[in-house]
């Protein structure tokens, strides 16, 4: 949803085998709800921009392809290179957020590292000027039961659990068997993006975008739990399953007001320090 | 947000899932009822949209007139195999007047809903929801269309799961089952769409009217109110229960097949609008595994 002065660009990354719509169902529609917008009036300055993406494709392709896709949004839209069909009013963000549901939080993660290595040839000083002042790396990330730390899918197991119908079936079987998470958790891939991206706040503690929010629900049995060392502690939702941990509704509004969340938005070197 | 532009953003892409996807296939050509009675589905979404305020209703005549030919033929088609066994009363007053050369906005029927009734958003996304799969013929034409023989042809296979997990069907088992899984995703989503809805008043007219409304259009898919099509669908997911049963991994972890059978079922009696739907595929699994075996 697109209106004349909106002032931050909020972009959705949807998880293995989601949806750019499903995945994120009322985000689209509660933002304009009469009581809810009186309520996260922040939301009226945003424009919402849903990413798809093949997700059988592997992490670095579509971290790229993501990575490219940012950059036409932000800060300054190109509405005729991301698909919107048609020329929207012309506009400059403020704000960047990103939002990611599961393997979309490893691309979001992915995306902000891609970034730093545009830079890698410049030296220690010039490099940091760079990042500090790269408008990508002012973002800031929301991920919702991020994998981070791994996921599961093989055989039947991983058929039923591409079903949002029936992949509630076996989430819960899945957190009496910590060894399928293990097995996942040690991707070289997934190691490697956690490292850099601990890394980097440790090194640049004034950029927010190697710092996410991130949020769980207690029902989730397909990503392992965790925040990064320099994340701020996840957070935790009773009663949400890795599917509805990311779906707003009238009587769960946690997804809105966490997008919102404004207490991480402030440098935390501080609390990265101490980690 | 210019709503008039949103409006027509929303008819080009129904033209892109309902219509430009598909070729203009020769009449008796294998596939062709299913595309003859897809049309006469996607005309009656397009009316429905127009109602709804989803669609601006000269462009939607636009398009109408861009498509008429091909579904003049298509109506003929299915008015050949006997149009009531796909969509009731209401939707063939649609196509009839349709037949009947009427502007889209001027369709009349009993019961007919007015944009502002219900969230257009989320009335968009039923469309949207209901255009993903429209192309999908995958379990459509083997559960609707095929001979007994040709039905028991595909069973000479079984599913493999790798084959659907990388979405490479081998088989014309792997692609039936890739219909059967996309096809329970499908049903459950556009419940929990319809189920939004509802959420801003439970007793709302417009909201039943629209969910009896999307039954008529989309239902002739997987009739399972059909015997021959509910025969076979049952066949299909005794199979699939099957698999589950024959998979060590899942049994070892206590996989609860019956709580699958049972999410299957409701899935299927939302679809259907029979509350009472059930599959009566054994429930003593174990012992029908043993027996089957």
């Amino acid at each position: 949803m697109v209106t004349s002065t909106n002032d931050t660009a909020v972009v959705f990354v949807h998880g293995l085998h989601g949806h750019p719509e499903k995945t994120w169902r009322q985000f689209q529609t509660l933002v304009d709800h009469e009581t809810v917008s009186a309520m996260y009036p922040w939301w009226t300055s945003c424009d919402e921009f849903f990413y798809s993406y093949n997700s059988d494709d592997q992490i670095d392709p579509n971290t790229i392809k993501l990575s490219a896709f940012v950059s036409r949004v932000f800060p300054v839209p190109m509405w005729d290179l991301i698909g919107a069909g048609r020329t929207l009013p012309r506009r400059r963000y403020e704000r960047l957020m990103l939002v990611g549901h599961s393997e979309g939080g490893v691309l979001v993660r992915s995306v902000v590292l891609h970034q730093v290595q545009k830079y890698n040839r410049l030296g220690r000083e010039d490099l940091a000027r760079a990042l500090e002042s790269d408008p990508i790396l002012k973002a800031n990330l929301r991920l919702f039961a991020p994998a981070t730390w791994g996921a599961l899918v093989s055989g039947w197991k991983g058929v039923l659990l591409r079903s949002p119908i029936l992949g509630d079936s076996l989430e819960p079987l899945l957190s009496s068997s910590p060894g399928y998470q293990q097995l996942t958790a040690q991707s070289p891939m997934l190691q490697d993006i956690r490292m850099r991206t601990v890394e980097c706040a440790r090194r640049y503690p004034a950029i927010t975008a190697f710092r996410a929010q991130n949020l769980f629900g207690t029902q989730d049995r397909l990503v392992c739990f965790g925040a990064l060392a320099t994340d701020p502690p996840a957070e935790y939702e009773q009663g949400c399953t890795h599917t509805s941990i990311c779906k707003p509704t009238v009587s769960y509004l946690r997804p809105l007001a966490f997008v919102r969340h404004d207490e991480f938005n402030l440098p935390c070197s501080g609390r990265a320090a101490a980690v | 947000m210019n709503s008039t532009s949103h409006a027509q953003d929303e008819l080009q892409r129904f033209d892109g899932d309902f219509f430009r996807a598909r070729g203009v296939q020769e009449i008796a050509v294998s596939g062709r009822q299913f595309d003859a009675v897809a049309d006469m589905e996607a005309l009656a979404w397009l009316a429905l949209g127009v109602e709804l305020g989803v669609f601006p209703a000269e462009s939607a005549d636009d398009l109408l007139n861009r498509y008429r030919q091909r579904l003049s033929a298509s109506l003929e088609h299915v008015e050949r195999l006997g149009s009531s066994k796909f969509f009731p009363a209401r939707i063939q007053t649609v196509l009839d007047q349709f037949a009947g050369g009427h502007r889209i906005a001027e369709i009349r029927y009993a019961e007919r809903l007015s944009s502002g009734l219900l969230d257009t958003r989320l009335v968009e996304m039923l469309i949207h929801e209901a255009g993903e799969t429209f192309q999908d013929s995958a379990l459509v034409v083997p559960l609707r269309f095929q001979s007994t023989e040709e039905w028991a042809v595909i069973f000479e296979d079984s599913p493999d799961p790798a084959a659907l997990l990388s979405g490479e069907p081998r088989t014309s088992m792997d692609r039936l089952f890739q219909g059967y899984l996309s096809f329970i995703d499908h049903a459950g989503t556009l419940h929990g769409i319809v189920s939004d809805l509802r959420n801003d008043d439970a007793n709302s007219y417009p909201v039943r009217e629209l969910e009896y409304r999307v039954r008529a259009i989309h239902r002739w898919r997987v009739d399972l109110l059909d015997p021959e099509v509910r025969q076979r669908f049952v066949h299909l997911t005794a199979i699939f229960i099957r698999a589950i049963l024959d998979d060590d991994e899942l049994m070892q972890l206590g996989f609860d097949t019956q709580g699958l059978l049972y999410k299957i079922e409701t899935v299927c009696a939302q679809w259907s609008g029979d509350t009472e739907f059930t599959m009566n595929i054994p429930t003593g699994f174990r012992t029908w595994r043993a027996a089957s075996s």
